[in-house]
């Protein structure tokens, strides 16, 4: 299944949409390609849904266009997209059993029965879900009506599945256990998925690719590691895992190399010029936990000192939480089980970390 | 909340229910008096029930009724579909408030009123267009479709707006035309308030007087219009008899109502 951008299977291309004058999505551009499964990250009310509608012919923009495989869909009715959508609260047909609501979609294609019945089944097997055929949807699980509905929108073999929010409703268990499947399955039909969530742990484990969007924008665009790694904006760092954020202002750029004189007038920080910031310009240095170290670090690492304010076991590691002087509280992450001492609240301990682990970040 | 009912609370619902089912209890009962006499009790016959079977007139009366109040709830539940539909899908169209309005009068309008209305409606229509030539069925069965379109209406808006309209995006999604989203999931899932809708309007029909008594022709007298005339003559036991078969028809009507809707899509 290779990722092919530059003849992308769906672009969409500089859409806006209003409701009411109150701006939902703004001048949004994204390209994905074949085979990708992409996840839509925003907190709620971001405007995920309201792409994901205009995607599926359910919502018109108010600008902007929607290309398929190079095709101009924007003026397409829903019914003549070749895109298929798993709803948020899944919208089962109630008066049709399990095996109505997968053939539902066929029907309307006019295919002969006999493929119809095949396509049924298989759909059925794909999601485990061979014994529940003649159920109705309200005699089902949480877990077994969000199969149906993906079964329901496979089932039609669509170009693009949409997926909105589709593990919101299960249980953290369940959660997780589907996530896996939905990959699996998603492998197997090799169909391009596009995954809304606002649940930053699903968007890194499962999408190929994924956009962050902040109030009906996409902030930023990429693969996980390169998201988590290389955040763009603060907006991005603090909202995808934990990150530590040092203000201050560049006063040396040499040699890729950036000097920044903290706000909180602690020792300067060196960090690798990634931002293209100039001297002068206020950013912030980005650090995360798991990248910080308590003890000294080689030679040219940023070191702080500080006092351990509390220990936080998680298992395999545990964050400690140091104060730094005036300045913010600064999270490190200590594995444990390498030999590493694990300091205690009240210990005065040094921080450290090497240059090329912060990340520049302009806005 | 408790689950047993409070004793004041259930003295309140006894006198209730004695007060809305004694009358009909005491008519069931009174149809099979043997007396002439429609109060005083002498004994238990059925002998009632055998002249009203011979009773041509009421029974021609019946049937007429039993017509014009299927043909007009089945009119009334294809309009009042539609208006309900418009009303709770088309949200915002313009003047939605006033065609709203205008769908509900009926509901409030004295049915001496709008009887009389349809009356001259009827009456200057025969004049411009030549339809009808003479009031009877027809006009019975428009003046009936006319009062009930606003509660069908009124009651498919509201089923409407409980349900999940995602559930009919997800048809379109799927590759439905908008003709066939209705049918196949909009009507389906509306159904029970079809039937409830198309019962009420039969009912609706079959009991009234006033709007009859204004539209009805020399020839075309309906079920109520008879008991009403033979009732202002004296009270004949045998309107008692033909009264028990009506509430035990309105009852099998309702026990299968409740049955369509039986919490089929929870
Ligand atoms: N049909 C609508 N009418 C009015 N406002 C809407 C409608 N749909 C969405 N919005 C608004 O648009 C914004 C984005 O919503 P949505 O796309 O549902 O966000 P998300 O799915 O990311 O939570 C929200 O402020 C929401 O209130
Ligand atoms: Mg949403």
């Amino acid at each position: 299944m290779s990722t092919d951008h530059r003849r992308p299977l769906l672009s969409v291309e500089s859409i806006s949409k209003s409701f009411a004058g109150i701006p939902a999505l703004a001048d949004v551009n994204l390209q994905i390609g074949r085979g990708e499964l992409f996840a839509l990250l925003g907190a709620s009310g971001s405007g995920k849904t309201t792409l994901l509608r205009i995607i599926a012919g359910l919502e018109r923009p108010d600008s902007g266009r929607i290309r398929i495989e190079g095709r101009d869909v924007t003026g397409l009715p829903a019914y003549e997209r070749p895109v298929n959508t798993v709803f948020q609260s899944y919208a089962l047909f109630p008066h049709m059993t399990v095996r109505g609501n997968i053939a539902f979609g066929l029907k309307q294609d006019r295919l002969p029965r006999e493929t119809i019945e095949a396509r049924v089944r298989e759909m059925l097997e794909l999601v485990q879900m061979s014994e529940y055929a003649a159920r109705r949807p309200h005699q089902l699980s949480g877990g077994q009506r969000q199969r149906v509905a993906l079964a329901r929108s496979l089932a039609k073999l669509p170009k693009l599945l949409l997926l909105d929010e589709p593990m919101a409703a299960l249980d953290r268990k369940l959660r997780e256990q589907m996530r896996v499947e939905l990959v699996t399955i998603q492998k197997r039909v090799g169909i391009t998925f596009i995954l809304v969530t606002h649940d930053q742990e699903e968007a890194l484990s499962l999408a190929s690719r994924l956009a962050v969007m902040e109030r009906g924008r996409i902030v930023q665009v990429g693969t996980p590691r390169e998201i988590y790694d290389r955040p763009a904006s603060r907006f991005v760092a603090s909202f995808i895992g934990q990150i530590n954020l040092f203000e201050g202002r560049v006063i040396e750029r040499a040699g890729g190399m950036l000097t920044i004189r903290p706000d909180d007038g602690g020792p300067d920080i060196r960090a690798t010029d990634g931002a293209a910031a100039d001297v002068g310009d206020a950013v912030a240095v980005a650090v995360r936990p798991e990248k910080m170290r308590v003890g000294r670090a080689g030679p040219g690492a940023n070191v702080r000192r500080g006092l351990v304010r509390h220990v936080e076991f998680l298992g395999e590691s545990s964050v400690v939480h140091v104060e730094i002087g005036a300045g913010p509280r600064v999270r490190v992450s200590v594995p444990h089980g390498n030999g590493a001492a694990m300091p205690s609240t009240g210990d005065i301990v040094e921080v450290s970390w090497p240059a090329e682990a912060g990340v520049i970040l302009r806005n | 909340m408790t689950h047993r009912l409070a004793g004041g609370l259930l003295i309140a619902l006894g006198l209730g229910y004695t007060f809305l089912y004694l009358p009909i209890l005491l008519l069931i009962v009174f149809s099979f008096n043997e007396s002439r006499l429609v109060t005083v009790w002498t004994g238990f016959s059925t002998k009632w029930y055998g002249e009203l079977l011979r009773n041509e007139r009421i029974l021609d009366a019946a049937w007429l009724s039993l017509i014009v109040a299927a043909c007009s709830a089945t009119l009334a539940v294809a309009i009042g579909t539609l208006a309900g539909v418009a009303l709770a899908r088309y949200g915002r169209f313009r003047l939605r408030w006033l065609f709203a309005g205008l769908l509900a009068a009926p509901l409030i309008m004295p049915e001496v009123i709008t009887g009389l209305s349809l009356l001259l409606m009827f009456v200057s229509m025969d004049q411009v267009v030549g339809w009808p030539a003479s009031r009877g069925f027809g006009t019975i069965v428009v003046a009936h479709a006319t009062l009930s379109t606003a509660f069908v209406a009124v009651i498919v808006q509201a089923r409407l707006a409980g349900f999940d309209r995602a559930v009919e995006e997800a048809a379109a999604d799927l590759g439905a035309r908008p003709a066939t989203v209705f049918w196949r999931i909009t009507l389906p899932l509306i159904a029970p308030a079809l039937v409830a809708g198309w019962l009420l309007a039969f009912t609706l029909s079959l009991d009234d007087v006033v709007i009859a008594s204004f539209v009805a022709g020399p020839g075309t007298t309906t079920l109520p219009l008879v008991i009403f005339s033979s009732v202002r003559l004296g009270l004949s036991p045998q309107v008692n008899a033909l009264a028990a078969i009506i509430v035990l028809v309105v009852s099998v009507l309702a026990a299968v109502a409740a049955w369509a809707n039986r919490g089929r899509f929870a």
